[in-house]
């Protein structure tokens, strides 16, 4: 059943087509919010409130853009305006420490997992920036649209973020590099 | 010159040199190499996969929308829509097509029972989604005529006893649990329209397609048992099955992606191809 039919039940209260839509879209909206809150407790809250936000705001989608781009937007804006917990973040960073230790990992999924924990270790304000443009291809004009910014402090930002990852991860490339070499 | 600063060297990954940064990437391998990491970083972070949230996730996203009454349980109506509707108005059509098929084979000896449209000339879908008509012609001798014979029989309440709302072999029928309404000729746009109805209830819905596709199967089995029976003519049984087979791509042409329909025409293809099959190697061997 296309996004359109399902929105349209959803409207109506119905539970079920609304898990249906929560089953496609989870992912990308669960994505956006954990990488641009750097935690994976406060980014459940993020996407649930942005869950909440999108079905309370679904008699006013009109379908001018898809749905999954509409709700894009709102994951967006909800870890944009979502309240940053230190408390929690400084738990989280225990939890996911010993997650990704305790996952095998092949030479890729090692970078992915590097690549996500060196964002987590970046300024909000950097990572925010680097999430949307890098991650996300956002250009400059949308994110300084979005945090109130102007492009080119939006541009020194994603630079600045871009060299920070760069010297986080510097490391890790050469490990990856190695597990690479001792599976060929 | 000394090595460009690293934020600079980010802003070369998607952004033109100035002239003396040009000048100097181009001749400091370190630098090169240095945006061509920035680069594969870049692409990196754009190539990150979906994260799944966690699988507890639903549940607390469900108990606020409920909370705040956002959602609610609604009976499931995918059923009635689009590809679901279709498929169950084909399993209808093509077993109805089986029936009457059925019949024209075995003289309307009162094992199946079929539907006839106004006219008296074929089957045809009960929902006014048609996919298809079969002329059987007229009753044959010793049936009673269309206008008294029991057509179609349509239970009173929508429970799962398809098996008495679809015209059916008598094993099937004789699994209804209480005695049917009988429509006739006449009553059947009444029938028809009641069949069809959204107030059909998802399991019912459900069930009939089910029921639908297992007396669909056992009217082809019938035609292969018909074949051993003494006197039986297999060349009015194969013209049965390609009434069959037209039916069925008629379907798949409305539902070409669905697996039921693309079922009942592969299991109608095969019944023919065989038949023919064997006609052919029974002319060869004619003498």
């Amino acid at each position: 059943m296309e996004d359109s039919e399902l929105v349209r039940q959803a409207r109506d209260g119905d539970a079920g087509a609304v898990r249906v839509l929560y089953q496609r879209h989870s992912q990308r909206v669960y994505a956006v919010v954990r990488r641009m809150a750097g935690d994976d407790t406060l980014a459940e809250d993020w996407a649930q409130e942005a869950w909440l936000r999108a079905i309370r705001a679904l008699p006013a989608f009109r379908g001018d853009s898809q749905f999954s781009t509409w709700l894009h937007r709102i994951a967006v804006n909800s870890a944009l305006h979502g309240r940053r917990s230190r408390e929690r973040k400084a738990g989280r960073e225990t939890m996911m420490d010993d997650g990704l230790a305790a996952r095998p990992a092949t030479g890729d999924a090692l970078l992915r997992l590097r690549l996500e924990r060196a964002m987590d270790r970046l300024p909000e304000g950097m990572r925010r920036v680097l999430v949307l443009h890098d991650v996300e291809g956002f250009t400059h004009e949308e994110i300084g649209e979005l945090l109130g910014i102007n492009p080119g402090t939006c541009k020194s930002q994603l630079f600045k973020a871009r060299a920070k990852m760069r010297g986080l991860l510097s490391p890790a490339v050469a490990e990856v590099e190695e597990v690479r070499t001792c599976h060929t | 010159m000394p090595h460009l600063s690293l934020e600079a060297l980010a802003r070369l990954v998607d952004e033109p040199p100035a002239a003396a940064e040009a000048d100097h990437v181009r001749d400091c391998l370190v630098c090169r190499r240095e945006v061509e990491e920035l680069r594969a970083q870049t692409r990196a972070l754009a190539a990150l996969p979906e994260l799944a949230p966690s699988p507890a996730a639903w549940g607390g996203l469900e108990a606020a929308l409920r909370a705040e009454g956002l959602i609610r349980d609604l009976p499931r109506r995918a059923w009635y829509s689009g590809r679901a509707a279709a498929r169950i108005a084909a399993a209808v059509a093509i077993f109805l097509l089986g029936g009457a098929a059925g019949l024209a084979l075995w003289g309307g000896g009162g094992e199946g029972t079929v539907a006839v449209d106004d006219t008296g000339r074929g089957a045809r879908a009960v929902d006014g989604a048609a996919v298809g008509t079969a002329d059987v012609g007229p009753p044959p001798p010793g049936s009673a005529s269309a206008a008294d014979e029991p057509l179609i029989l349509i239970e009173d309440a929508p429970q799962p006893v398809s098996a008495a709302r679809l015209a059916s072999t008598g094993s099937v029928r004789g699994a209804a649990a209480s005695p049917p309404r009988v429509y006739t000729a006449a009553a059947m746009p009444a029938a028809a329209a009641t069949v069809s109805s959204e107030t059909m209830a998802l399991d019912a819905a459900g069930w009939e397609l089910v029921q639908a596709e297992v007396a669909y199967l056992a009217a082809l089995h019938r035609y292969v048992r018909a074949a051993d029976e003494p006197g039986s003519d297999p060349r009015v049984r194969l013209a049965a099955l390609d009434r069959l087979v037209a039916a069925t791509s008629a379907a798949l042409e409305r539902s070409p992606d669905d697996a039921v329909v693309n079922g009942y025409h592969l299991a109608a293809v095969r019944e023919r191809d065989g038949l023919r099959r064997e006609l052919a190697q029974a002319q060869k061997n004619w003498f």
